[in-house]
């Protein structure tokens, strides 16, 4: 954390600054390598190459981007609702907990690209599978991050309502809920970037269509360049993705995201995880 | 026999827990507790850390059951005391994801008032206890006597006659301190709650009660009671410099040294 003191004046400018002008580095040392050496463009295109094959094939990339788009969107939305419900069921009772919880870890050690041509054989080729493999990969750090959060909460706070008469569910809306919500933001970050992995491996295993799909037909006919530009846009699609969950969790939790702002100037170090610390910087 | 029923009467109160080594044995965290606190009354106990403060007031509270003797609230046996007294545990507790004129009108909504009125209501009281101003802000955003305040007018709208403050001031520094201990005074005059404060500073129990109860610990008990019949409405400098102001000091001083020294002796 480096932004309190002589840096605070400039943050903001360096913070969007410095990481294009390394991103300019690399790519201008990436181009001086594709001329001055002489490897293939079917190894590595230039950086101009890649954006004139994908200027080219711009109709193609798109119509692709759509279809990979829709999958993620409702991937990613079961693997939500899959969390939260997991989650939910898991703090309902001790009991629950214990006959759950551990296989929810276990769950993880399952290789899912392994489980996906499985999915695959159930429901065919269409969006299913590719929803489903989303949402096994995606659901994970949603659950475990939620059930944190629903554990959160100052167990004096709830006493406390308990004295002003609260009932079970008030405890639940008023404390508990938004208690949780920061924990459970931190996992939908980390979920976002997980579910293109997951409409990857899902097209890899069965498709016609998609970025992932795309990929693999590219890769057929040798044209590393455009491979390259698909793999920008899915890229492109996991950081917008990324940026949709924190602009929400800024309309949802302004709250969260000023006290953090105010304790981060003081210097106080944040309990938080690196996502969300990438996650303030954007 | 009183001439008036009192608020809030313990008889007998006694509470133990179960001891952490098991094998059945209890420990014992209050024994025979007799307080008694007339409508109206400011009343203060004053103890060492691990007194049996906090467990009395959980009784008090309802949050908790005692083991033997009884709680009667206007003279009548209170069977099951939650939500029926006033309760500002040491800590704010304000949410941070409340405004502040949300914090304070969490009592009022939690009792089925709709928001729109809870906010209306409680912003007519932001004036009276200094929080005019910072009704839209977050809690993290105002000073540590202003989320004092803020707790405080929480458990003042909730409405009950009886509050329960346990050190509302301890965490703050001694400046702001007397001038939240006249502010107090201010407001309780104004509103005749009935108010059972714990601290453990002497003067600050002096300067505002009726009464001060030492409690000694393990088992917690009251070990002395003392009226404090300084005349009100009172004032920092001109209260604390009475000479019966330093008498009563003097009076409570040494059973709450004692009460000390045996609650370090049983730590040590």
């Amino acid at each position: 954390m480096g932004n309190g003191g002589r840096l605070s004046l400039d943050s903001r400018a360096a913070r969007i600054a410095a990481p294009a002008i390394f991103a300019l580095l690399v790519l201008a040392i990436w181009q001086l390598y594709t001329v001055v050496s002489d490897v293939p463009e079917s190894s590595l295109p230039s950086p101009t190459q890649i954006a004139a094959a994908g200027w080219e094939n711009r109709q193609l990339l798109l119509d692709n981007t759509w279809v990979t788009i829709e999958e993620i969107l409702i991937g990613f939305a079961a693997a939500i609702v899959l969390g939260v419900v997991l989650a939910m069921l898991i703090r309902s009772s001790r009991t629950v907990e214990r006959a759950l919880y551990p296989w929810l870890v276990v769950s993880q050690m399952v290789p899912v690209p392994a489980v996906a041509p499985i999915f695959v054989i159930w429901t065919g080729f269409d969006l299913r599978p590719k929803i489903m493999v989303i949402a096994l990969v995606a659901f994970f750090p949603i659950a475990v991050n939620t059930i944190d959060g629903l554990r959160a909460v100052d167990p004096q706070l709830l006493r406390l309502m308990r004295t002003l008469r609260a009932s079970f569910w008030q405890r639940f809306r008023y404390a508990q809920l938004p208690a949780a919500l920061p924990f459970v933001f931190s996992g939908l970050k980390v979920a976002a970037a997980l579910s293109v992995i997951g409409a990857v491996f899902g097209e890899w295993v069965g498709a016609s269509e998609g970025l992932g799909y795309l990929i693999l037909v590219l890769n057929n006919a040798t044209d590393t360049a455009t491979m390259f530009a698909t793999i920008f846009l899915l890229a492109l699609i996991g950081i917008s993705l990324f940026g949709l969950v924190i602009l929400i969790e800024r309309l949802l939790l302004p709250w969260y995201h000023d006290a953090r702002k105010e304790s981060s100037d003081d210097g106080i170090a944040e309990p938080a995880d690196d996502a969300v610390e990438i996650g303030g910087r954007l | 026999m009183p001439a008036t029923t009192a608020r809030l009467r313990t008889e007998g109160l006694t509470k133990a827990f179960p001891a952490r080594s098991g094998a059945g044995d209890r420990v014992s965290a209050l024994e025979g507790v007799e307080m008694t606190i007339d409508p109206g009354e400011f009343v203060s106990i004053v103890g060492p850390s691990g007194c049996g403060k906090s467990t009395l007031f959980n009784l008090l509270a309802g949050l908790d059951r005692p083991s033997g003797g009884r709680i009667l609230l206007d003279g009548r046996p209170a069977d099951n005391l939650l939500g029926e007294i006033g309760y500002m545990p040491q800590a704010d507790l304000l949410m941070p994801w409340r405004t502040v004129l949300d914090n304070t009108a969490l009592g009022l909504q939690l009792n089925g008032v709709k928001r729109a009125e809870a906010r209306e209501r409680a912003r007519g009281e932001f004036q009276r206890f200094g929080l005019a101003g910072f009704e839209d802000v977050w809690p993290s955003q105002i000073s540590g006597g202003m989320r004092q305040r803020a707790a405080l007018l929480r458990t003042f709208l909730a409405g009950r006659e009886v509050m329960l403050l346990d050190e509302p001031f301890g965490a703050l520094d001694a400046l702001t301190r007397q001038e939240m201990q006249q502010w107090l005074l201010r407001i309780w005059q104004e509103d005749r709650k009935t108010i059972l404060f714990v601290t453990h500073d002497v003067e600050e129990a002096l300067f505002l009660s009726d009464r001060v109860y030492v409690m000694s610990g393990r088992p917690g008990r009251i070990e002395l009671c003392v009226e404090v019949e300084l005349e009100r409405p009172r004032e920092l400098e001109r209260t604390m410099t009475a000479p019966e102001f330093a008498e009563l000091k003097l009076k409570l001083i040494e059973p709450l040294r004692r009460a000390s020294a045996a609650a370090r002796a049983e730590d040590g």
